[in-house]
């Protein structure tokens, strides 16, 4: 009887070199193969090899090119072919060479063994060698309904592992994927150009990682240890997914000329942190917007001309002290729901505020005069008087007045404890 | 240019669109019945004197498009641009990106040509009021043509404020604002400042005058 291609079929390969690099080594070797790989033990892997067939040719074809795989990286193993992984496994760890074991003479093959190579735990083994049952043979000769009612359920799903009766599918390893490349330089770099050169090394390495295992990336670490003793360590966040090795490359740049290492650098790490890919259903109707890798590059070459708090989304703050807001780096991703809206007047601040000389008579002012700004005051709102923070370091205290000039100018003045200042005009 | 031959104009450096492009409306009836708005890729010019209407007119604009769900930029190199004002004329801040050029006008030019080149805006606004005289005056006129090569073949507004014109030949659309009243409510002394109202004028392409009103929030 010969393997059916109809079943599943699965390859177990054991290893004798005791090295724990050979065990990465066979890993990396099953994955040639395969990508559903299970560590079935230290020193053994089991993979799928059904999907073959159509690549490599029959199991013999398969396994004499695992062999000579393994053979080229110094791996000294044995190999089992079977229907399933557990005899597979079984086979692979006991019998020597290359065994090739057809659906129904899993017993056949594998009866001689003894009943310890069985994948049982101490106390079930105890029982069985008590009973006298000492090959895998005599083991499957015992009736299953004894077996039940003397060992349970283990004995039961012991007794199909032993006759090849259990179909289970493989448990994938999840593959340990490192993120981190490291360069140690013989000669110590000072210039930008050597130094981004290495970078756009291990960036292309790592992006082609990201990219194999269908991941991106939203922070890159760079770490460089300088001649000085001292570590440079810079942390690029992005407000998105991307494995564009060119992009990350430009970020690097632009950072690295705005924030230079202060001494000449020996040994650089650059790292990534893996994340899912960014996933995006455009609609249809829905209005074009900057593609986001362009638009932090351009923001990135904005700020390093500007300034790192010049530019953003601005954020309105939770207090009653006028002209409050902040600036977000990155747009944020939960946007806020519509408002009704109407024709509003706006302000136009004036930032610093205009120190302003300010006439008054009987409390309200009557003549304004600010740099670039004169004028008699013909109507005046206020004063709005509003205090704040007076619990903290910063608090404040201010009186505004809402004020028109005789050439029809609007501008909001406030009274600073004994200043006035044009903080505002409306527009 | 209309008399010339076709082979002639391109050797001469003119350039004739062919292309219509939409418009994006400003959300101000009265603008919009006029001109149906600011016109994609071109350049759009509004000046006027100080307390003319004209940041009310940029966020009613910037209103209009974030609605729709565009990004929209505010160059400002006079850093005078107000969030909470635009927040209330309904800007939605999480897709408008506010460059602060601290009062460097070379700056704030460079920002605005790497926006535009970097696309996907609905509205670019350079808000050129409050700029030194001075500084504008030495700006050389090629930047305009750059400017208006750079959006002519995109889908967005790019919008020059200003006290004087600055863009000239290189807009498509040029108004003035000015100011018409300040209505103050209430009896002396408890008066309150309840609106404005303003009033823009095409003169490219030449229009009737528009009025708007501008409510106190």
């Amino acid at each position: 009887m010969s393997l059916s291609w109809h079943d599943p079929v699965y390859a177990a390969i054991h290893i004798a070199n005791p090295e724990p690099a050979a065990a990465a080594a066979l890993f990396a070797l099953a994955q040639q193969f395969s990508p559903l790989v299970e560590m079935a033990g230290p020193r053994t892997v089991v993979l799928a090899i059904g999907a073959l067939r159509r690549l490599m040719g029959s199991p013999a074809q398969i396994t004499s090119e695992m062999a000579r795989r393994a053979q080229e990286r110094h791996l000294q193993g044995r190999i089992a072919v079977a229907a399933n992984p557990d005899t597979a496994v079984i086979a692979a760890q006991h019998l020597a060479g290359i065994n090739l074991i057809p659906h129904g003479r899993e017993v056949e093959q594998l009866g001689h063994l003894p009943v310890t190579a069985l994948p049982a735990d101490p106390n079930t083994l105890a029982v069985l060698d008590r009973w006298g049952v000492r090959t895998v043979e005599e083991f499957c000769a015992l009736p299953r309904t004894g077996i039940a009612e003397r060992l349970g359920p283990n004995g039961l799903r012991l007794l199909a592992i032993a006759r090849g009766e259990v179909h289970r599918p493989i448990k994938p390893q999840a593959e340990t994927v490192n993120y981190e490349e490291r360069f140690a330089l013989d000669h110590p770099v000072d210039l930008l150009e050597p130094l981004l050169f290495l970078i756009a090394r291990l960036l292309n390495d790592l992006c082609d990682r990201l990219r194999q295992h269908s991941r991106a990336t939203t922070e890159l670490r760079v770490l460089l240890a300088l001649v000085d003793g001292s570590t440079h360590t810079r942390v690029l966040a992005l407000p998105f997914a991307t494995h564009d090795s060119h992009a990350l490359l430009k970020l690097v740049q632009l950072d690295c000329e705005a924030h230079p290492p202060r001494a000449a650098i020996r040994h650089l790490t650059v790292a990534v942190l893996p994340v899912e890919p960014r996933v995006i259903q455009h609609h249809l109707y829905t209005p074009p917007s900057p593609v986001p890798e362009r638009l932090e590059l351009t923001l990135a070459k904005i700020r390093a001309m500007v300034g790192e708090d010049k530019a953003g989304f601005p954020e309105l703050l939770d207090t009653h002290r006028p002209d409050a807001w902040r600036i977000r780096s990155s747009a944020p991703l939960v946007h806020e729901p519509d408002r009704e809206f109407g024709l509003r007047l706006a302000l136009r601040y004036f930032r610093p505020p205009l120190p302003a000389k300010v006439e008054v008579e009987r409390g309200r002012p009557v003549r304004l005069t600010a740099r670039g700004i004169a004028g008699r005051i013909v109507q005046a709102a206020g004063p709005w008087r509003t205090s704040g923070d007076w619990w903290t370091a910063i608090a404040w205290s201010r009186e505004d007045w809402d004020v028109a000039l005789t050439d029809g100018a609007l501008y909001r003045i406030a009274l600073n404890e004994v200043h006035w200042a044009v903080d505002a005009s409306y527009d | 240019m209309a008399t010339l031959p076709n082979h002639i104009a391109p050797l001469l450096g003119w350039r004739r669109v062919t292309h219509q492009l939409d418009s994006l409306p400003t959300g101000i009836s009265s603008f919009d019945q006029l001109l149906g708005g600011c016109p994609r890729g071109r350049l759009t010019e509004i000046t006027g004197p100080a307390s003319s209407g004209r940041a009310s007119f940029l966020h009613q604009l910037l209103a209009a498009a974030t609605r729709r769900g565009e990004f929209c930029a505010v160059v400002d190199p006079s850093e005078a641009f107000d969030p909470q004002t635009a927040a209330q004329a309904g800007v939605n801040l999480d897709t408008l990106l506010w460059v602060r050029a601290g009062h460097q006008l070379d700056h704030a030019i460079r920002a605005a040509n790497l926006l535009l080149h970097s696309g996907g805006f609905g509205v670019i606004a350079l808000d050129l009021c409050g700029v030194n005289p001075e500084h504008l005056r030495r700006l050389p006129t090629s930047y305009w043509f750059r400017f208006q090569r750079a959006v002519e073949k995109t889908s967005t507004v790019l919008l020059v404020l200003a006290e004087e014109p600055q863009a000239k030949s290189t807009a498509a659309l040029q108004a003035t604002t000015f100011r018409q009243e300040a209505v103050f409510t209430g009896l002396f002394p408890y008066q309150l400042l309840a609106r404005a109202r303003y009033r823009v004028s095409p003169h490219k392409p030449e229009r009737a005058t528009a009025e708007y009103v501008a409510q106190l929030a």
